[in-house]
């Protein structure tokens, strides 16, 4: 009987391993959705970072990811077109619904990392981590609404 | 000699749970009005976590009003005591009744487990628990997920642990809250002859020294692996 139950319990434990794992490899394959996401996270590296040059004492070129930040916004072209929103994604309904509510997002965070480039240009690293941070807040004001968990 | 009020909770229970209370409204205001770096929302986390551990150790070795063994019940006596307080002559206990025996459980086990999770958690942007380094993106998100939902189910029971001290106060006439803060409890309230046992604050502290030391080792732990 136990070995009868532990069978079953292997069984069941590798039908959720491997159908698991098949979701995996099924991975997304929109371009729309596999280039945004490619592109966010390019931008989460250069914030990664800059948390490290700025808040853990790591050595690096502030200006440089600050720009790279700029670059990869710039880059991201029609990010959102009808039908990117089923897949493998977060991006939430709401973004079609509300198209000029999520492109203000947008500009807003675009607006602050133009001042994060303008904060590295410069040698305030008071200021750098203010533009750091409110780049971060952009951020999490557009995913709030925008992104699901 | 019979006394008019019977001591039944010791300072440093009190003080747990009235600084858990507290805590847990700081963590929501730091998550919702803090920083975005929410330093101080992940330094409140540490802060409840070390104090739920804190009062797993004294329900171990804490007065008698304090430990578990004295206080958890089977279902058969919180039903029989719930039963009990319906009728004209409830069941007396010094400490927590077997209802709220069961309170204090999943509250302290949820409470532990929002913690923990918090320490997974991240925000995707700029904020890392101090232990997402060791989760897989797929854990992490699960963690996140419940970090977020677990909030919601904290705020439920909380909801039903204060509604149940309210109907103890104005329907049934007794007084739950007060000695909570006083540290007394009304006599005729109290199985006669039952009183706190406590033990030396000092060894609260010790406890609470131990789960800092704990939980400070368990968000520091990557400077150990």
């Amino acid at each position: 009987m136990k070995k009868l139950l532990l069978a079953a319990c292997v069984t069941v434990a590798t039908g959720m391993g491997i159908s698991y794992s098949y979701e995996a490899v099924a991975a997304e394959n929109n371009p729309a959705i596999v280039h945004r996401q490619s592109t966010y996270q390019v931008v989460a590296g250069h914030m990664g970072s800059l948390k490290s040059i700025l808040f853990l004492g790591g050595s690096g070129d502030a200006a440089y990811h600050a720009g790279a930040i700029k670059s990869a916004f710039e880059h991201m072209g029609n990010a959102y077109p009808a039908g990117s929103d089923k897949g493998e994604t977060k991006a939430k309904a709401e973004i079609w619904e509300d198209m000029d509510g999520f492109k203000q997002k947008g500009k807003e965070a675009y607006g602050a990392t133009l001042k994060l480039v303008e904060a590295t240009a410069g040698d305030d690293k008071g200021a750098q981590i203010e533009a750091f941070k409110a780049l971060g807040g952009a951020c999490k004001a557009c995913h709030k609404n925008y992104r699901a968990k | 000699m019979t006394q008019k009020h019977i001591p039944a909770w010791d300072i440093p229970t009190r003080l747990f749970h009235w600084l858990l209370v507290a805590l847990i409204a700081s963590a929501y205001l730091t998550y919702e009005f803090g920083d975005v770096t929410m330093t101080y929302h992940m330094w409140n986390g540490y802060a409840i976590l070390t104090l739920c551990l804190y009062r797993l150790l004294w329900g171990l070795i804490g007065s008698n009003t304090a430990r578990f063994s004295q206080f958890i019940k089977g279902p058969g006596a919180i039903i029989g005591y719930l039963k009990s307080a319906r009728t004209a002559t409830p069941q007396k206990f010094l400490g927590h009744n077997p209802a709220g025996a069961l309170m204090v459980l999943v509250l302290l086990a949820l409470i532990i487990g929002q913690g923990s999770m918090g320490l997974f958690t991240t925000d995707e942007i700029l904020v890392e628990g101090p232990l997402v380094f060791l989760a897989s993106s797929d854990w992490v998100d699960l963690a996140g997920s419940l970090h977020r939902i677990g909030f919601w189910v904290i705020m439920g029971f909380v909801a039903l642990h204060v509604v149940a001290a309210f109907f103890y106060l104005f329907v049934k006439k007794e007084n739950l809250i007060r000695p909570m803060v006083t540290g007394n409890k009304e006599a005729e309230s109290v199985p006669a002859g039952e009183t706190l046992q406590p033990r030396s604050p000092l060894l609260a502290l010790i406890c609470l020294a131990i789960s800092a030391g704990v939980v400070w080792f368990a968000v520091n732990i990557g400077a150990y692996l």
